[in-house]
């Protein structure tokens, strides 16, 4: 039972952390390791505490992401419904609807987890070998099936539409190829200080997505409305089962596949299954998101599979490796409980920013939320970090602006590893010179 | 329409529009707090009787080895079975071998391992029973390789050792089928007499006897390291030995764990020969002989420009010759080895082997010759026109001045060198200078250079006498 004890201690801390906008649940990792050095404990309930960590960052977190427009890669393409429901004054609502969504996600994983043994090592075998094109068709696919945006004036040449047609494209593929850039230099040379590497993404993905948002937050000058809070929300059954299981097959496919993250994985279920409407784009984001971290870190303890993904696996792994099929049922167990404890959590923490955020000047809580984002990003890496946060937030306001897709940031910062599972990174790190 | 005016969502005016004009609320599709409750007590439900499975189920399923394949590249596994060879050790890491039975061939059911920061009453040896935790490396096209990071991960069942002989292992053991051994991965105690060593680059192979079958007994190097010591073997001792079983090549091979599962019980003593008696008789039987030595030729070994033995004339050059072989010289220390040329008075086991039309002793190891300091110098030749083929294979000591010098090829290896040298009365004789020892000299002797050469009167393909030097120490360079 203690072990179960360590899981709700995890989601008290991951809670906490949740709310705190521009940490992602790399961040948390490396903050737990950082404890377990520090404070040498039992492995396997540090494992169980991270795990917490990760169930509230999916479940606790839609909280930020509603209220204080903090979005990651995960929640930056649900987060335009949640906005919006925000300022129709219900992100209460929105905030349990994805709390819900991400329950479903938990039940469909506890579901699957007794053939867990039996069909995922079997998956794997089979998908191993195309890993590789696999991973080169999605990057295709995403900057491929990005539609030309109407900016509602149609220009009277053919090379001015030609021009309209491909602004918003050629930004998303200009963010995707400097986003790649920047990720063999991070990923590379250490910028970062050496006592702090295990945090050297943390600006990265600061000021990919969070600071951005809070300049544009600024600049809109919206206040948020007067919040309701009720316990009936107003999302139909099939819409529920629908996102969730949506979210569930995106989210687990980004948690299988190197490289895809929870963003591509949504989009990916998303134009599988058609999926429409707000409640439904929400749902499945929680889902998926949820599915995409949890699930990642699941995969770890399935028996006989062993498959590490994810930020969060690979480093809690530095301490602890499961062992046994017995492990794998303590980690189910605690997740669900963990997931129910995050769920209360959710519910008393959106009941109690919605009466709070009222009348509050949105622009005021994005300065707010701007500091500690500097605060934090400085006290975890420094100046370097700062630097690197700069150049980010840069790159981050690209999407916005030019109305791209911000996942192909993430798409090209990561396809370095892709790069590197494919033997191809010393030859492009020696032409790019930092080799 | 419906009978709501208001949204209760956003609780705007509807004017009776469903759903909301304002945020698309429909109130005919709802649910409440009651259907996330009754997820979450499903959610329990489930984390209950995964707990419940959780203390009833604790047995590590470990993986075959014959199953491992490429897709599980990097996985955590645990791995069951009996070590199958090892341990050896390098740079802080202990590597060993699991054999698992998974599979009918040998090789496709064993599973190399490396132990990092091995704690040594922990490191395995071969016949014990392993149940090992680590990270596997299977990469596409790559070997397999399990690697252990923790002392805890590793639950040992040492085996017990079973009292044998060496002819009862060789008589059941079938090369082909090693596997068929009733004494394979088994950990055994025999007796045996050392007669030979075979120095690899990693370690030694003796071979013990119990006069009726040989066996072999692998030491790995990194075990002196680790005990600080030399295990001090020489040959004819008799030892007790306590060890595993494995297999090299389909053929038996003992693995000594530790120094202390040796224990010398005895040792015999070989019949004394004078070098000069050393006769066909004598042949495969093991000699003690002794004498000064007169001229030390080294042999290279063809493909390369190493070393591969060095051939003594004890007292006389007519006496057979004793021959070491350069791994076996290598054993000796640097004092030792230094002391191995002419002019020093030797005494040493060896085997008296059949060599061409003759017969000789080859040097058998471990062994520490008695070696006493002394010098020799073959008979000073002033006129070198009096060397003829009556003088062939005798020593001689030359001294001149090199007058020309030539190459000859050996394909892609560095060529041979033959020196005219000449004397003080015009005759002239060749030095035969093999790449060997031309490669070696700091500064080779050249045109115009007044060097001494001891060498023996030989005869060379294609060329007529020449005398060739058997180490560099005899080519001197006087001016």
């Amino acid at each position: 039972m203690i072990y179960l004890l360590y899981g709700l201690i995890g989601v008290l801390i991951g809670s906490v952390l949740s709310v705190l906008p521009s940490l992602h649940p790399l961040n948390f990792a490396g903050i737990g390791v950082f404890i377990y050095l520090v404070f040498p404990s039992d492995p396997l309930g540090m494992m169980m505490i991270f795990m917490g960590m990760i169930v509230a960052y999916s479940i606790v977190g839609t909280v930020t992401s509603t209220f204080m427009g903090a979005p990651d890669d995960s929640t930056v393409y649900m987060v335009f419904p949640n906005q919006k429901y925000l300022m129709f004054g219900r992100g209460y609502e929105a905030s349990m609807i994805c709390g819900i969504g991400a329950l479903g996600a938990v039940l469909i994983l506890l579901m699957i987890a007794p053939v867990s043994s039996t069909i995922f090592p079997i998956f794997r075998k089979i998908t191993t070998p195309h890993y590789n094109w696999v991973l080169i068709g999605c990057v295709v696919y995403l900057l491929q099936s990005e539609w030309p945006k109407d900016f509602g004036s149609r220009a009277k040449t053919k090379l001015g539409r030609l021009k309209d047609g491909w602004a918003s494209l050629g930004a998303g593929w200009f963010v995707f190829f400097i986003s790649m850039m920047l990720g063999f230099i991070v990923m590379n040379t250490p910028i970062v200080p050496a006592d702090r590497a295990f945090q050297n993404i943390m600006p990265v993905f600061v000021g990919f997505f969070a600071v951005p948002w809070v300049l544009t937050n600024m600049i809109s000058k919206a206040d948020i409305p007067p919040q309701s809070v009720s316990n009936r929300f107003f999302v139909s059954k099939k819409d529920m089962l629908r996102g969730t299981s949506a979210g569930f097959f995106g989210g687990m496919f980004a948690a299988y596949e190197p490289i895809i993250t929870a963003g591509v994985g949504g989009v990916f279920a998303g134009h599988a299954t058609s999926t429409q409407g707000d409640t439904q784009f929400m749902v499945s984001g929680s889902a998926g998101r949820l599915t995409y971290y949890v699930g990642a870190f699941f995969l770890l303890w399935v028996p006989l599979l062993h498959l590490t993904r994810g930020g969060m696996a690979w480093t809690s792994s530095l301490i602890y490796q499961p062992r046994t099929e017995s492990d794998f049922w303590l980690m189910m167990s605690a997740i669900a409980v963990s997931a129910v404890f995050a769920f209360i959590i959710l519910a008393f923490v959106a009941r109690f920013i919605a009466k709070m955020v009222a009348g509050v000047s949105f622009k005021k809580i994005s300065i707010a939320v701007l500091f500690v984002v500097l605060a934090m990003v400085f006290g975890f890496t420094g100046f370097e970090g700062l630097v690197i946060m700069a150049i980010c937030t840069g790159i981050g306001l690209i999407p916005p602006m030019f109305r791209t897709r911000r996942l192909n940031m993430l798409l090209g910062f990561f396809f370095p590893v892709f790069l590197n599972m494919i033997g191809m990174r010393a030859d492009v790190l020696k032409v790019l010179g930092v080799y | 329409m419906t009978e709501e005016k208001r949204c209760p969502a956003c609780g705007k005016p509807t004017a009776g529009y469903v759903p909301c004009p304002h945020c698309g609320a429909d109130p005919r599709n709802s649910i409440t707090l009651k259907f996330a409750a009754v997820i979450c007590v499903i959610i329990l439900g489930f984390g209950a009787v995964f707990y419940l499975a959780y203390l009833t189920t604790s047995e590590a399923a470990p993986t075959a080895i014959s199953s491992i394949d490429s897709w599980i590249d990097y996985s955590y596994v645990w791995v069951n079975g009996v070590v199958s060879s090892g341990p050896n050790y390098g740079s802080g890491v202990a590597s060993f071998e699991i054999y698992d039975n998974s599979a009918e061939r040998l090789e496709d059911a064993t599973l190399p391992v490396e132990y990092y920061d091995p704690v040594d009453n922990t490191v395995p040896t071969v016949g014990d029973q392993i149940m090992a935790f680590g990270q596997l490396r299977a990469p596409v096209g790559g070997d397999k390789e399990l690697r252990i990071s923790f002392p805890s991960d590793i639950q040992l069942t040492r085996a017990e050792p079973v009292a044998t002989t060496i002819s009862d292992i060789m008589s059941t053991w079938d090369t082909s089928d090693p596997l068929s051994s009733p004494w394979i991965f088994k950990r055994v105690t025999l007796t045996g007499t050392v007669t030979g060593v075979r120095p690899l680059s990693s370690a030694k192979i003796y071979t013990l006897t119990d006069g009726v079958s040989d066996i072999e007994l692998y030491v790995h190097n990194g075990r002196e390291t680790l005990e600080n010591r030399s295990l001090g073997l020489n040959v004819l001792d008799v030892v007790t030995v306590t060890s595993g079983l494995s297999q090299y090549s389909g053929s038996p091979q003992l693995v000594l764990a530790s120094f202390d599962e040796l224990q010398v019980v005895s040792s015999e003593n070989a019949p004394e020969v004078e070098i000069q008696s050393v006769n066909e008789n004598m042949i495969d039987n093991v000699v003690r002989v002794g004498g000064k030595i007169l001229f030390v030729e080294t042999k290279g070994s063809g493909s390369d420009l190493e070393f591969s033995e060095r051939v003594l004339s004890l007292d006389n050059i007519y006496n057979p010759n004793v021959s070491v072989s350069e791994d076996l010289l290598d054993l000796m220390s640097d004092n030792d080895k230094a002391l191995v040329k002419r002019g020093t008075t030797i005494e040493l086991v060896g085997d008296v082997q059949r060599y061409g039309s003759s017969v000789r002793v080859a040097w058998v190891g471990p062994q520490s010759p008695t070696l006493t300091s002394g010098s020799y110098e073959p008979p000073s030749v002033d006129n070198f026109l009096a060397i003829t083929s009556d003088n062939l294979n005798e020593l001689v000591t030359i001294t001149g001045s090199v007058t020309a010098e030539s190459e000859i090829s050996v394909g892609w290896l560095p060529s041979h060198w033959l020196l005219t040298l000449q004397d003080n009365l015009g005759g002239s004789v060749s030095v035969y200078l093999p790449n060997f020892l031309y490669e070696r000299m700091e500064s080779p002797p050249a045109v115009g250079d007044t060097i001494e050469v001891v060498g023996k009167v030989t005869s060379i393909s294609g060329h007529s006498l020449v005398v060739q030097p058997g180490v560099i120490d005899d080519v001197q360079r006087l001016s």
